[in-house]
């Protein structure tokens, strides 16, 4: 399953789900809204959220750190 | 995480604990990891505790300018982790866990964790605060959605659009000034009849021409049906109510402390800061509390640099007394 997420450079929550996702041997791509801004716009059209982390997993949307529904989607034991 | 090879002063005796330390620190910002430094300089057996990543509510501060030994400021992001460096140097166990509960009454005292019972001798609690909200119509439906409780992160969001952010403390005109590398336009709403942040901040703002400082005003509404539209202000005294077209709201009106897992088994006041003695004593005895999260005039990273020092001081004075 692609997942990608959505951060940015202080967000305490995105370091949070970034650790959890590589601890747990999860492949992602990030994409930091303080480098790519255009993506910001993207991603509010696209989810209606203006806050980040947001992980987008096959058509699972995930807002902030969650880590039962990250276990749950990303089949985390 | 860094592992400990010191030996454990106590073996943990009730069944289903996972570790003895001699000491426990609840909270790796500013306070905790402070304290971690002293006690791992002092060989004090401890592990330290932290539910988020460590540097505490900083991480998310855009820059400080007043904390000495940084004559050009440095980002929040940048001291947390160099105090989570420098701290992880003298052998403090670091936990990654939430502490869910406490037993103060128990000897030795019990931390619960998601993961798990530790217990400990002395217990310094330095968990910090977090963002108060208003409390007022729409605020909680449309956080994610235009409302933000912190700037650093949502900022890019915002790119463009006019915002307003309510609080013109120090962290309201901060986190203003750094929002207004992205908006159109910030109008600060501050309840008071002036702003109280320090002077340097304040004529920032004035050379900022995008900045505009609504005083005694409050928000009593905020509108939008699944996206923030509109937020409705009230004139104080006067009753004058408006309403002003904004995508976004960044809201700095306080703090409030992290204490809840603490469910009253010390002392606290009626926000639930904890009250603590000169040498940061709690109500309970072996547990102590350090930096933003007890009763104290001033919260910065400086004062919580004090405390956490004092309160290690102190568990080590406590420990070796029993």
């Amino acid at each position: 399953m692609k997942v990608l997420v959505y951060t940015s450079s202080s967000c305490p929550y995105c370091k949070k789900v970034k650790n959890f996702l590589r601890e747990h041997g999860v492949t992602f791509k990030e994409i930091n809204l303080n480098f790519h801004r255009s993506a910001a716009k993207e991603l509010k059209e696209k989810t209606g959220q203006t806050g980040v982390p947001v992980i987008l997993a096959g058509n699972y949307k995930i807002i902030g750190f969650d880590e039962n529904k990250l276990r749950r989607i990303l089949k985390i034991k | 995480m860094q592992f400990t090879l010191k030996r454990k002063s106590e073996e943990a005796s009730s069944e289903g604990v996972k570790s003895h330390f001699e000491a426990a620190i609840i909270g790796a910002g500013p306070a905790g990891l402070t304290a971690a430094i002293y006690l791992g300089r002092s060989k004090i057996d401890a592990v330290i505790f932290e539910k988020m990543v460590p540097g505490g509510y900083i991480v998310s501060t855009d820059w400080i300018e007043n904390y000495p030994g940084f004559p050009d400021g440095i980002s929040g992001e940048e001291l947390g982790e160099l105090f989570e460096k420098q701290s992880s140097k003298f052998g403090v166990r670091t936990e990654n866990v939430e502490v869910t509960g406490v037993n103060f009454k128990a000897r030795p005292m019990i931390v619960e964790t998601m993961d798990g019972s530790y217990t400990a001798s002395a217990i310094i609690v330095a968990t910090g605060t977090k963002s108060k909200k208003l409390g007022v119509p729409g605020e909680e439906e449309l956080i994610g959605k235009g409302i933000s409780l912190c700037a650093t992160c949502d900022a890019p969001f915002f790119e463009g659009e006019d915002i307003v952010v309510v609080g013109a403390g120090n962290s309201g005109i901060q986190e203003s000034l750094y929002l207004s590398k992205f908006a159109r336009s910030i109008r600060i709403i501050e309840f008071l009849d002036h702003p109280t942040a320090e002077r340097i901040l304040l004529d920032r703002i004035k050379e900022i021409g995008k900045i505009e400082l609504l005083l005694s005003h409050r928000v009593t509404r905020f509108i939008g049906d699944d996206r923030l539209t509109q937020v409705e202000v009230e004139k104080r005294d006067f009753n004058q109510k408006r309403v002003l077209d904004v995508k976004g709201a960044f809201i700095y009106v306080g703090l409030v402390p992290n204490t809840g897992f603490l469910k009253g088994s010390i002392d606290m006041d009626k926000e639930g800061f904890i009250k603590t003695n000169q040498e940061l004593k709690s109500s309970k005895e072996g547990v102590f509390a350090a930096g933003d999260v007890r009763i104290t005039p001033l919260r910065q990273v400086a004062t919580a640099i004090g405390d956490g020092a004092l309160a290690a001081f102190k568990v080590r004075q406590y420990l070796e007394g029993r």
